[in-house]
């Protein structure tokens, strides 16, 4: 009842009209850089930080954790409408919006983006008001052998995307892991695989590398179909109207979006992952558990939801180590905390003792930043539904142009494009040879921190392996991770 | 009709030609392609045309440009970008810099880790943009810089320090460690880890590890930073952790850590008043201050040096600066010039070389 009443105030201080229009500038930034790929969250948030130097400090955090929370909306629009996610959390996203805009259900697809952002997002956030600082303790509790453990589990889903030709998924789950390893050693920092150039020693950057393997490669795609008219007469009418879900399409998504949203808010708090790992795993356990798991990847409604849900949890996942903690649960949070000590503010264990008008105002403001962006993204979707229509011809200049200037934009330098060009062909090739993009982009975002807090566990334990034994919790998924790859192989012995 | 529409698509695709030669001018370096960095790497970055260039009795009187570029090379948001704007800012509200009419832009150059903007500045040539271009330099980057390219602080010429960060040394709250001896006495007998984030950290936890651990029980574990090495500590994960006051403060004043040692030999004030310094506990070897200072390419000419020099001394001096940057983020006011910062890092090269081996 104590954190109810506290919630209320902080809508007292939500509401309040510099506050309220904080929001809304925040939600539409939000919706803006989240739907441009290569400027991410982070980038976002870091670049319109100094303007905010001078608001009030709760002004102030409002605004950019609706850019945050809002960004996430917007990273599913170009990846339903483009095949190019507008954010690394939005890259499960294509993999069944895209296929629903190209069958014409882009209005649909962007409608199950919205709501399913919105349920997750709630869901993440009521964790988040009742159990702030249990949810950060329990991140605590996540070392490096957890997280290996935890790790490992997640590195089995790969089995779960390689599709029908599992050889080729292994093959570009391997391919994955070998780009991962360029750059510098996790652990001490020393260049690997870099050949003495300075651009790899930050390793092969995420966002230009995703941009080419789904956006620039598909331009190349289109260019062999420039000449196919597509009969657009026979395309389903963009309306408003078809763009609700059904009652049955409404019961289809809830279970995913539910699902993800709690998952979504647990890897929130984990030390590292963020909404991109979310967004993974969401999408993955849907494939795994789902009732429509066959279709997934075909364009079906369950695998938008389940990542979009997971994505908008993490963000408030990643809020609870950050407010009750000072810890920043992804990138973008740790932004965040930088501009949380400019404005004089301390957060951690006292955050919610000393200032508790800017914590629960802030916690409140996400309530309402939440409704306020999907009804903009709700008003917006004949509009952007609009872009499925876009001859061919049209098409390819549009999206190379995103790519370039994406890939620029996250490196800020011909860095990122050269990346981007060359994984462009190389997804090109991929799609070509019948090989599964996404167990590359999931082998290469979780290989590295497997590798990360593996080596940081010998480090803590000396060499001994037994550490992974001796920590309940990475026993517990260790215990788990036998399950999973013993029972099935049990059964299928069996079965012969 | 289809001529037009051809027309279009031309004109849709030069359109994206034309930003991407926008983007190939955006780079203000000679060498920003990949190719040329590989190149370049195999001729030493470390030549000092200056050097050779006869010495001369007083520099001329500099201006600086319309344009001054501070570049950071790390990411917006980070305390080395921060600290870049915080200094961009504090120049413009300084008469004397504000009456040249000069703009300063910062710029975030991240990629290869800061490596690519190291090279690139190493590698202006003389002339106006190499006396209106100042890069971040931290005594932390040095690490890196030696061990994975060519470079050194012989490839920079050195302009300034601003501030300087100490590390502290603490325990979670129930950690059977009470003071910095115990951890020295366990260590003879235990095997302990302590953890840290990168670069300076890495620097210091070595000399910890150098001074006190002779029987190999000591491991250091590398961290993101501040705020893993925090959960690494707060979860229990590792017995000791090195850390800075912007970051211990919260864990400070809920009483979930005990800091037990401060770095060099003043005692910081208020949460920290009854931490013994390193030097008064005896090892004040232990050593290796985070300088937050400004390069610029070694053919920055003397006048524009010792411009720069002023200037951040004028920074350093500014209400602006410690208001924003140096209370909020419990540095140490650390002002050295030109000259006294070269020397400051070229010793803690040598102290770099030495740990790196």
């Amino acid at each position: 009842m104590e954190t109810l009443s506290l919630l209320f105030s902080g809508f007292s201080t939500a509401l309040q009209p510099t506050n309220i229009l904080a929001m809304i500038v925040g939600a539409f930034l939000g919706l803006i850089v989240g739907a441009l790929p290569g400027i991410g969250s982070l980038t976002g948030v870091a670049l319109l930080l100094p303007m905010t130097y001078s608001f009030n400090p709760t002004t102030a955090i409002i605004m950019l954790c609706a850019i945050y929370y809002a960004n996430m909306y917007g990273g599913s629009y170009s990846a339903i409408m483009l095949n190019i996610p507008g954010d690394n959390s939005a890259v499960m996203t294509t993999l069944d919006g895209y296929p629903m805009a190209k069958k014409g259900l882009a209005g649909k697809a962007l409608f199950t983006s919205n709501i399913s952002s919105f349920v997750g997002g709630t869901i993440g956030m009521i964790i988040l008001t009742f159990f702030a600082p249990n949810l950060a303790k329990l991140g605590l509790k996540f070392g490096a052998p957890e997280m290996t453990s935890l790790l490992l589990v997640a590195m089995t889903s790969l089995g779960w995307m390689i599709g029908e030709k599992p050889l080729k998924g292994l093959v570009s789950a391997m391919l994955g892991i070998i780009l991962a390893t360029i750059g510098s050693d996790p652990v001490n920092s020393t260049g690997r695989f870099y050949f003495h150039i300075d651009y790899l020693l930050g390793g092969i950057q995420f966002i230009p590398l995703v941009i080419g393997v789904f956006g620039f490669s598909q331009m190349i795609t289109l260019m062999g179909e420039r000449h196919i008219v597509h009969d657009l007469s026979s395309d389903k009418k963009l309306t408003y109207r078809n763009s609700f879900l059904t009652g049955e399409e409404f019961k289809r998504i809830m279970p995913p979006a539910l699902r993800s949203g709690f998952l979504g808010t647990i890897v929130g708090i984990l030390p590292g992952a963020g909404g991109s790992v979310a967004n993974f795993l969401g999408y993955v356990l849907e494939k795994r558990i789902g009732k429509n798991k066959e279709h997934m990847g075909e364009g079906v409604v369950e695998g938008v939801a389940a990542a979009e849900a997971a994505n908008n949890a993490a963000v408030a996942g990643a809020l609870a180590p950050l407010l009750s903690l000072g810890i920043p649960g992804s990138g973008t949070t740790a932004v965040l905390l930088g501009g949380l000590i400019m404005w004089g503010l301390t957060p951690g264990p006292l955050l919610f003792v000393q200032n508790s008008d800017f914590a629960w105002g802030l916690i409140a403001s996400m309530y309402v930043a939440n409704i306020f962006t999907l009804a903009v993204g709700l008003i917006i979707i004949p509009g952007l539904a609009n872009l499925a229509r876009v001859p061919t011809r049209l098409l390819i200049p549009i999206i190379s142009v995103i790519c370039f200037v994406g890939a620029y934009s996250s490196t800020n330098s011909l860095y990122g494009v050269i990346t981007m060009l060359l994984a462009g062909l190389l997804g090109y090739a991929m799609n070509v040879g019948g090989y599964p993009a996404a167990p590359m982009l999931l082998a290469f975002v979780l290989a590295p921190m497997l590798e990360e807090n593996m080596r940081k566990a010998f480090v803590m334990s000396f060499g001994s392996p037994l550490i992974f034994m001796q920590k309940p919790i990475s026993l517990f998924f260790l215990l788990f991770l036998a399950v999973t790859l013993i029972v099935p192989a049990v059964k299928a012995i069996r079965r012969r | 009709m289809s001529k037009n529409k051809k027309l279009v698509s031309v004109c849709a695709l030069m359109l994206a030609l034309v930003m991407c030669l926008t983007a190939c001018g955006g780079g203000t370096q000679q060498s920003s392609t990949p190719t040329s960095s590989a190149s370049a790497s195999s001729a030493p970055a470390s030549s000092a045309p200056a050097s050779s260039a006869p010495e001369s009795t007083e520099p001329e009187a500099f201006t600086p440009a319309k344009t001054v570029n501070i570049i950071a090379n790390a990411k917006a948001g980070t305390n080395i970008d921060i600290h870049a704007r915080t200094v961009m800012e504090t120049l413009k509200s300084i008469d004397e810099f504000a009456a040249t009419g000069a703009n300063v832009l910062v710029t975030n150059q991240e990629d290869g880790n800061g490596a690519v903007a190291q090279r690139n500045v190493a590698g202006l040539a003389a002339g106006e943009e190499a006396d209106n271009t100042l890069l971040t330099l931290n005594v932390g980057d040095l690490a890196a810089m030696l061990e994975n390219t060519d470079m050194t602080v012989d490839s920079f010429k050195i302009l300034g320090v601003t501030v300087q960060d100490k590390h502290m040394i603490y325990v979670r709250a129930d950690s059977p460690f009470q003071t910095f001896n115990d951890i020295v006495e366990a260590v003879k007998t235990q095997k302990l880890v302590i953890a840290g984030g990168k670069g300076d950290e890495v620097m210091f936890g070595s000399m910890v590890k150098a001074v006190i651990d002779q029987n190999g029980n000591l491991n250091y574990l590398q961290t993101s930073g501040n705020n893993d090495t925090a959960v690494q500590v707060l979860g229990g994960h590792v017995d000791v952790g090195i850390g800075k006051p912007s970051v211990l403060n919260a864990y400070m004043e809920s009483g979930d850590v005990r800091t037990i040692a401060v770095e060099g030999d003043v005692r910081f004030d208020g949460l920290y008043a009854d931490v013994p310094t390193l030097v008064e506990l005896g090892y004040g070897d232990i050593s290796y201050i985070q300088c937050r200072a400004f390069c610029a390419s070694p053919n920055m000419s003397d006048a524009a040096i010792q411009y720069w020099s002023d200037m951040l001394a004028k920074v350093c001096d500014s209400d602006y600066f410690v208001e924003n940057y140096v209370i909020k983020n419990q540095s140490s006011l650390g002002y050295m010039d030109a000259a006294t910062a070269t020397e400051y890092f070229l010793s803690a090269q040598e102290n770099t070389l030495a740990v790196l081996g």
